[in-house]
This record gives structure tokens, sequence and C-alpha cells, in this order.
């Protein structure tokens, strides 16, 4: 029996520039790759704004990735996107050239990890070529809810925001009318709703998609699957557990910055500062010398290049004032990971904003790392506090800093987290369970068919 | 100097050919010096000659056995410095041609007669003659006395006929030879001084000026507009005055001034004959003594919104004598205006998306205007709705310079959304009422659905229930709906009217606005004073009977109850319908500013249409 086509279409390739989605996704790709039933096609918006490559060969939207046959890079176009309704101003992008694809490729489900810089009219474009071919849709964030990236957080002042509005996102952006939002959410709903399934990767993002007006028949919580290898466990006891690690991108809502800016409290209270009046461990010795209790931080991560200017300056000059307790070790590759992994103790997630499922804290958990991170949404929901993490109020680098001091200072806390930690949900349990959705969309559209 | 006016009859023509085989039996009395096209059919030309015999002048052009007549008119004049007295006289004639086109090349040889004696003038063919006007008037008329050079003018100036090309010429001939009184010079001094500071055409006949002047003495007796063509008109008597609190202060004039007496000029103005140059425009003013002096006026504004500007602004002013202003001035100026805007309503052309419904029992309308965007936010919403497939669904462009822009969008949305449309755009900008009207020009369903282009449905179902309601009632003038802000609250269930304490004047309010969707009370359907044409279903034969949306209020505001009023004067009943909820996004597309202005003009002159008709429907209303 023929394979079952699998379309994957995301707005990124991680070959390009390594997110979280796009990993996650072409890591699935792989996965289903392997597959006797199901044979995968990853379609990854190329070009512009995320590659410099503005063209693929004359005459065609279409060039490969790396010679594979189930690769492409589709190129919409380069100008004009329009961010806040998520959708090409040049519809020909769709009902001529994407169009062309999925009538040639004729995928039997398409998956949809990210509509961005595609527009939400694929999802449209999709249901007119293929007819009622079963779509599911994997939300990585807010973005159709969100116009500030998808990130929910206040503008004014950087809270995390709760609920969308037309009201309050005109708050957020001033120059973009209520209405104008209104009709923001009217459009990109009227898409979505010809979705069948939403996977939602935790159950506090499920949460708002529900509150936000997707059915919750139409959502189902289904974690992100990861091919990761575990690095040895760590079994030394009752070493100094102070070696703190930061990995991820270098952006304002990762929350480096919230860092730093606690790795700088940390160092001033070593000094005298009574920023810490409860907490009477000095962290540098009256000399400024470290002492053997001193937290040190390793920052992996990059594209600050790519982040507002005053945060870049921040963020440098954060750096240059805690140079003694901070190192700054720039970009990794994924290989790198489990050595870098190696070298910490604690995986520090701070963003800022919710969070969906942070690939990050996957991997810590996956190489015994305890995570210490904002008490927020995605992340507070994957760590437990004082189980296999700590929590700390989110955006305050004095509780973080306090975090911290607990974390290295009390005695068998480390080895405590670190034995409660579960395995990672691999990503051959979540084909298995992927699998089972697109078998069962696909008789429910049979049935669809037949009737 | 005596002017002659002479039309001869082509009988009269064909008898000055048909007694000779050629021009040369006719005496050759004198000769035409120059020539010159004033306009396609119409020539100027300068010679000397005298006129055969007394009476009637008439004359043709001869060219071989063909023989056109052409009517003359032409001024005599005694050359100066002559010392031969029997010397032919010098003469200006004016002809013009029956064909409506210029010939090119011959022309052939000009007769005149009188009384049977006939002359033919020098040269064999008058194409020889031609030269251009700037050259004529210099060599042949600019040293003509004053008196001659006025003659002159009001001969060539009284000419019928338009065209831009007279107009240029007309304008060439006056700027050579009128005679200048002296130019106003503006000083603190000054007895007498004139100043416009705006001047507005409002089409070729209709004008719109406004300035100061001084007039120490009170002795101004004329105060004149003077087109580049030279036409005149009087404004004086005429001319709606007003303080100016910079002028009193520039001349320091101890007087206590009356409001009805000031410096302050506007008027309203006509002329006989159509004006189509903006420059060269002068105001002369004369007083009893026979002095005066003039000012030349700004260019003439023409740009739509400029000018819209100037009117609706000065109608906001508030004053004293505003209401003479606005009665006598700004109500016949911005009437022109709008008129000359509506009359513009062409369809440029129609494009169908789709194929359309057979026999569809309502046509929706919607007008776009500049934000063309708004058409795909709604057809992602049509499109979870089958009603708007099998409804002709006519979408028309009041922004033609977007055609070519919306008709490519179109197509492909079109190909997105398959749902069936047409594009109906318009020749030119008419406005709301306008492009509402083009587009029930073309509509074929029995009901008629105003909708705004910012109206969002959220749900399908909504167009069946207006229809079936509306088939429900006997006697139903307007039906309209319940229509929400994005935040869920009111934006219309139904309108009234409310007077305002200042003015008088009735104001449209909406009932309810800003209370929230479910309030009890506006989940009532029932008869409302009127409703807004955001959202407004109606019969459309009864539409048109009734002349649509009226074009004399300014850019979508009054008209839709205007329209209503109207439909209640018949003894129709105007419905709110409680069940269908739309979202009505409004004031996107234009800015709020202007918006005001123009409610300002449109509920003065809706008041002064409805006044007591409104009023009657207010008592029982409340009665009710």
């Amino acid at each position: 029996m023929a394979k079952l086509k699998v379309l994957y279409l995301c707005h990124n390739h991680p070959s390009v520039r390594p997110g979280g989605a796009e990993t996650y996704a072409f890591e699935l790709y792989q996965a289903l790759s392997g597959s006797d039933e199901f044979e995968p096609t990853f379609l990854a918006k190329g070009g512009p704004p995320i590659s410099s490559l503005r063209r693929p060969h004359e005459g065609t939207r279409l060039a490969m990735i790396n010679g594979d046959p189930g690769q492409y890079f589709f190129f919409t176009d380069d100008l004009g996107y329009n961010w806040l309704n998520g959708t090409s101003p040049n519809k020909e992008v769709y009902v001529k050239f994407l169009h062309e694809f999925l009538t040639s490729c004729k995928p039997d489900i398409v998956h949809v990890q990210h509509t961005l810089f595609f527009g939400y009219d694929v999802i449209r474009q999709i249901r007119n070529s293929l007819g009622n071919v079963p779509i599911i849709y994997t939300l990585h964030e807010f973005l159709p809810i969100c116009h500030r990236n998808g990130q929910m957080v206040r503008v004014e002042n950087d809270d995390p925001c709760r609920e969308a509005s037309p009201r309050r996102c005109h708050e957020c952006f001033p120059e973009v009318s209520p209405q104008a939002f209104f009709m923001r959410k009217q459009f990109i709903q009227s898409h979505l709703s010809q979705v069948d399934l939403f996977l939602a990767p935790s159950r506090h993002l499920l949460e708002r998609y529900v509150e936000w007006g997707i059915p919750r028949s139409k959502l189902r919580f289904e974690e992100y699957g990861r091919s990761l290898t575990p690095c040895e466990t760590e079994t030394e006891t009752g070493r100094l557990r102070n070696r703190l690690g930061f990995f991820g991108q270098l952006s304002y809502f990762k929350g480096v910055n919230v860092l730093l800016k606690a790795m700088e409290i940390l160092t001033r209270q070593g000094a005298g500062d009574p920023v810490l009046p409860s907490l009477n461990l000095p962290l540098l010795g009256p000399d400024r010398s470290p002492r053997p209790g001193e937290a040190h931080l390793w920052v992996h991560g990059a594209n600050l290049e790519l982040q507002p200017g005053g945060f870049q300056n921040e963020f440098r000059s954060l750096l240059e004032g805690t140079k003694k307790t901070v190192t700054f070790g720039g970009r990794y590759a994924p290989e790198d990971l489990p050595q870098l992994m190696r070298t910490v103790d604690w995986v520090v997630v701070p963003s800022i904003w919710w969070e969906n499922s942070p690939l990050v804290i996957q991997e810590a958990f996956a190489h015994g790392r305890p995570v210490i991170c904002s008490d927020i949404g995605g992340m507070a929901e994957k760590v437990s506090d004082n189980v296999d993490g700590l929590h700390f109020r989110a955006g305050n680098a004095r509780s973080l800093a306090q975090t911290i001091v607990r974390a290295i200072s009390q005695s068998g806390l480390w080895e405590s987290l670190h034995q409660n930690i579960r395995p990672v949900y691999s990503m051959r349990e979540h084909v298995t369970v992927l699998t089972g959705i697109y078998r069962d969309l696909l008789d429910g559209a049979r049935l669809g068919r037949s009737n | 100097m005596s002017v002659q006016d002479r039309k001869s009859e082509s009988t009269t023509g064909a008898q000055l050919s048909g007694e000779r085989s050629g021009p040369g039996t006719a005496a050759e009395a004198g000769c035409v010096d120059s020539a010159s096209w004033l306009s396609e059919d119409l020539l100027l030309l300068v010679g000397e000659f005298r006129v055969p015999a007394a009476g009637p002048v008439e004359a043709a052009l001869v060219r071989g056995k063909e023989c056109v007549a052409v009517e003359l008119r032409h001024l005599e004049y005694r050359k100066p410095n002559k010392l031969d007295p029997e010397a032919e006289p010098g003469q200006i004639l004016l002809a013009k041609l029956p064909q409506r086109e210029r010939p090119s090349g011959s022309l052939g040889q000009m007769v005149i007669g009188t009384n049977g004696h006939k002359a033919a003038l020098r040269p064999m063919e008058l194409s020889d003659s031609l030269t251009d006007l700037r050259t004529l008037v210099r060599d042949s008329l600019a040293w003509l006395s004053a008196q001659d050079r006025a003659e002159v003018l009001a001969m060539v100036t009284s000419a019928a006929g338009g065209g831009a090309e007279l107009s240029q010429n007309l304008a060439i001939l006056r700027q050579a030879l009128r005679e200048r009184l002296p130019s106003c010079v503006i000083a603190a001094d000054s007895r007498l001084a004139v100043h416009v500071d705006v001047f507005l055409a409002l089409n070729e006949k209709s004008f719109y000026i406004g300035g100061w002047m001084q007039d120490h003495g009170g002795t101004v007796t004329h105060l004149t507009a003077i087109s580049p063509e030279g036409h005149r008109a009087e404004l004086l008597t005429k001319a709606h005055r007003h303080r100016r609190l910079d002028v009193e202060q520039l001349y320091r004039d101890p007087r206590e001034i009356d409001e009805g007496r000031g410096h302050g000029f506007v008027c309203y103005f006509e002329l006989d004959a159509p004006s189509r140059l903006p420059a060269g425009w002068v105001v002369e003013m004369r007083t009893s003594g026979g002095s005066g002096l003039e000012t030349t006026a700004p260019e003439a504004m023409r740009d739509k919104k400029a000018i819209r500007e100037v009117l609706l602004s000065d109608f906001a002013k508030e004053g004293p004598l505003m209401e003479e202003l606005r009665a006598n001035h700004l109500l016949p100026a911005i009437s022109r205006f709008q008129q000359k805007q509506q009359a513009l309503a062409r369809v440029e052309a129609t494009r169908q998306y789709g194929t359309p419904p057979r026999s569809a029992e309502v046509s929706i309308i919607i007008p776009l205007y500049k934000r063309i965007d708004f058409l795909e936010h709604q057809l992602a919403q049509f499109v979870h709705d089958p009603e708007i497939a099998k409804a002709d669904l006519i979408y028309v462009l009041d922004s033609p310079e977007q055609a070519e822009l919306l008709k490519e969008l179109a197509a492909h949305l079109f190909e997105l959304y398959q749902v069936p449309f047409r594009l109906v755009i318009l020749a030119h900008n008419v406005g709301f009422s306008g492009a509402n009207n083009m587009g029930a020009s073309v509509a074929s369903g029995r009901l008629l659905l105003l909708l705004n282009s910012d109206i969002l449905p959220d749900r399908p179902g909504w167009l069946e229930r207006m229809a079936a309601f509306h088939r429900s009632r006997q006697n139903i003038g307007a039906l309209g709906a319940k229509l929400l802000f994005e935040d869920d609250s009111i934006q219309h269930a139904g309108l009234y009217f409310s007077r305002l304490a200042r003015s008088g004047e009735w104001e449209n309010l909406h009932y309810f606005k800003g209370l929230h969707r479910s309030l009890p009370a506006a989940n009532v359907t029932r008869p409302v004073p009127a409703v807004t044409a955001a959202c407004l279903m109606i019969d459309r034969e009864l539409y048109q009977k009734a002349g649509g949306l009226r074009g004399i209020y300014v850019q979508g505001d009054y008209e839709d109850s205007d329209l209503c009023l109207r439909l209640a004067e018949q003894g129709l009943q105007n419905w709110y319908l409680a069940a269908v909820e739309l979202y009505h996004l409004e004031g996107q597309s234009y800015d709020l500013a202007s918006r005001s202005k123009n409610g300002t003009f449109n509920r003065w002159l809706h008041t002064r249409l409805w006044n007591e008709r409104i009023g009657s429907i207010m008592r029982s209303a409340l009665l009710s």
C-alpha cells in the first residue's frame, strides 16, 4: 500500500536559523521519515526576512533543501507582509503558487507548524486546493492572539498579558485602532476555522486559545516529543552546585537581562551592598576575591544582533559589570549542547513571557539538570517548584537572585531535585500519538466524504 | 466705430458665388492683412476695405465652385495718421465658420457683400494671412485707442461658444487690449483698497470669492469680478459683509463699524458665460466720483478637497450674520459644488467575479472608498455564509485611482474565497450617496441592502432574516439592524432626532449607543424615525422612485435620515430589526475632524429641509 503523505508547513528551516518551533518541526519530519505508513514532506518558508536569499530559480517559487526530495523552500513575497493581520498582500502567492504546489504534491494530511510569513490564508488555500484533507495546526506561541510577536506581554510595563481585546491591544499599539484589532481577530479566526485540530504543547497555552475563541473540542494537549540523547547522569555528591547555564536566543522576552541583573545584585551583595538583608551569605570576600560559594553563569546563545539596540546595549553593559561571575559563550551548535550542559548544574529559564513548552527545559531535564524558571505559563507548568526545579517571580531580578542563592547554598537541594526529574517525552512516543491522530482524522474525513 | 452683427444665411452665401464663375469676377475692394483662429470655428481678421454699399454685410469663403457662408461681425474704425482721406477704413472681423472642426489647408477667398454688391478681399487664399494671435494683436490692435480696444473686447467677449482654446485666446486679447485701472496698493493711509483672499471655481459659471475692501468715504459704487475671458459679475450689492479686525487694525479707523458693513466680503456669484481659466481674474472697484482701482485675484481654486475645506470651514464659523452667509452664499456654493460632483457619476467599468446567482432577491451594495483592504475582511466572513453567495453582491469603487490595484486583488480574492461578486468601478469619486446610487442603478435584486465596507458579520443567517422581515411587512420603508462596536456595545439600534439647545437644529442620534448589545430595550423590533445607511434594506423600485440617497449632503452623513424622512413623507414606516446583529467598525475610512465639519453643514441643511416633519415625528415618538 502506498504511504500516506503528510505535508509539514513551517515558517523557516532550522538549517537557516535554529528557532525552537522549526527545530522541533524538523525533528518530527526526520522521525516520520522512518515510518512505513507515512511519508512526510517539509515545506519551509524561504527567503527574507530570515534568509538573505531573495529568489529561487527563475519561474518557480520553490527551491530544494539539501537535495532531499522531501524538503522544499517556498518563497512568498519579500516585501509587504502584513504583520498585523498575518497575510501576504500578494494573493497570487496562495491562489497560484501554493495551489500549484499543493495540487502537485497531493498530501493526504497537512500539518501546519507555523503560518508566520506564509500568512493565515494558506489554510484557506489548503482547503480550496485539497478539499477536505485533515488540517492540523500546532500552536507554538500566541501569535494569532497577540500582535506583539505572539508574546502576550504588555508594552507599557512588560507585565504578562492575560487576555487580548481590541481595547487592550490598542493600548499596546496606539497606532492601531481597536476596530482594526477586531478585524484582525475576525480575519485570523476566519482562516483558523478551517483547521480540524489544533495541538497545544502546554495546557496553559491551550486554555488561552479556548478563551480567545477556538472551540475546546478542536484543541488537544500534546507535548513536543524530542529526539534527545541523555548524557550520563552526574553521580558525584557533596560537590558545590554553583554553576548556572542560560541557553537560547539572546532576546528581551527570553529574560536574559533579568538573569544578568540578578548576577549583578549578587556581585553587589558580596561588596557589602545590603540588597538581600534576609540572607547573610556574602559571595565575595572582603577583598572582593571569589569565594567558594560564588555562583557562576555561562550564557550560551546568539542572535543578539537581531534585537533592538536598547536591549543590546543593556545586555553588553550588564555583561561588562558582571564579568567576574558571568562567562559569555556565544553561539552554539545543537550537537554541542550535551557538552555544554555537562559544565553547568542548573539551567535558568528566566523568560518574561508565558512561554509555551520551552525546548530548553526538555533539554535540561534530558541531561538531568534541575531548572530555575519564571513562575508563569508554560515554564511553571513544565517545571514543578521544589520538585524538579525552582520558581522565581517572573521578571524580578531580586527574586531570581534570592533563588540562585538558595540553589547554590542549600545543601542537598540539587540532588533531591535532580532525582525527581522524569524522563523527557520522546519523539518515538510522540510520533505514535501523532500517527494515531492522523489516522483518526483521515477516517473522519473519509466518513465525511461518504456522507 | 460701429459694430455690425450679421448672420449671412447660406442662401445669401450661394448668391455671392452663384452670380459669377470665380472670385475674380467680384471687384477686389480691399484686403485681409492678418487672421488668427480664436477657436475651432472662430476667426479674428484684421483688414482694410470699404463695405460695398449700405445694408447688412454678408460674407462667404469661396474656393473654386465651393462657397461656404460664414457668420460675420465687424467693427469699422478710422485709421489714424492717414494722409489720404479716401483710403479704405480699417476693419476688424469676427467670422464664425459653419463647420465644427477647423479646416486644414486651403480656406478660399473671403468675399463680402451688401445689398447685391460684393467685394472679394485679397489675398486669393485667406490662409496666407493666418498668423498667431499674439502677432496679430501686437501689429494690428494694440495701438488702437482705448475706446476702440474696449469695443473690440466687447465684440469678441460676447462671441458665443466656449472651449479651452477660446478661453485662452480671449484672455490673451483681454490682457493686451484692456484699459487698466490703477493697481491697488495696500497702505495704512489709503482711502480705497481691495484684496481677494480666497477664490473658488465651483463650476465654469459659479464662483465663490472672499476678501476685504477699504471704502473710507463710502463712495464705492461697484465691486466687479472680471474673468480672464472678460465676463463680469457685480459683487457689491449681494456680497455678505463682515468685520475684519485685522483690517480695522491696519486702518486704525476710530469709527464704530456695524457688523453688516465690515471690511470683509464674501460672495457667491454666477457668470453668464463659462470661464475656464484659473488665472487672470481681476476685481475692479469704482467710486461715484469716477475713480477706481483693481486687484488681481489669486488663481481660482479647483481642487475638490481644498474647495470643500474652505466652504465647510466658512460654514462652521460663528458670528452674528452667519445665517445670511450660509443661506445666500454657502448653500448655493456647496450645492453647485456637490451637483458638479454628482454629475460626474458614471460607471467606468464593471467586472463579474464568479458566476452570478440566478434571480437573486437581494442586491447588496457596498461602496469602497480608499480602504480596499476591507473587501478582504468582508469576504473572509461572507465565505462562511451560503446566503451571501445567493445574493447579488456589488462592490462600488468610489476611489477610482485604485481601480487597477483592486481589479487584481478582487480576482485573487475571488479565487481564495469563491464568493461571487461584481465590481463596479466609477469614473470619478462621487461620494457615499453617489456610489450607492450607482450601485443601485446596476442592481438586479427586488431588494437593495446598502451596506458599509466596515461592517462585519460574525455568523451566518442575517441576510435572510432581514429579507424575511422585509417580506412580512406591508408599508415598510427602510429596514435597519442592530450594529455593534468592536467591544460589543451598541453602535446603532435605530436613529432619532434631537434638537440642539443652542442652534435649534436637529441632530441625528442613535438609540442606546454605547450600551451593551444585550440591553432589553434594544432587543425590541420596532418602527423608528430612521435607520443608518451603513446597513439599510429597501425595495429597489421604491429606492429608485425616491431618487436614492441625495447628493446635496457632504460625504456620508444625514443622507440616510433624509431618505428615511422622504419615505415617511410617503406614509411608509422605517423599521429597526433587533434580531440581526452586525459589527460596524466605523470611522476608519476618514478622519473625525472633517466628519465634524461636514456634519455642521449637513445638520443645518437637514434641519432646513425637514424641520417641521422631524418635529411632528419626534412628538409622536414621544407620545407612543
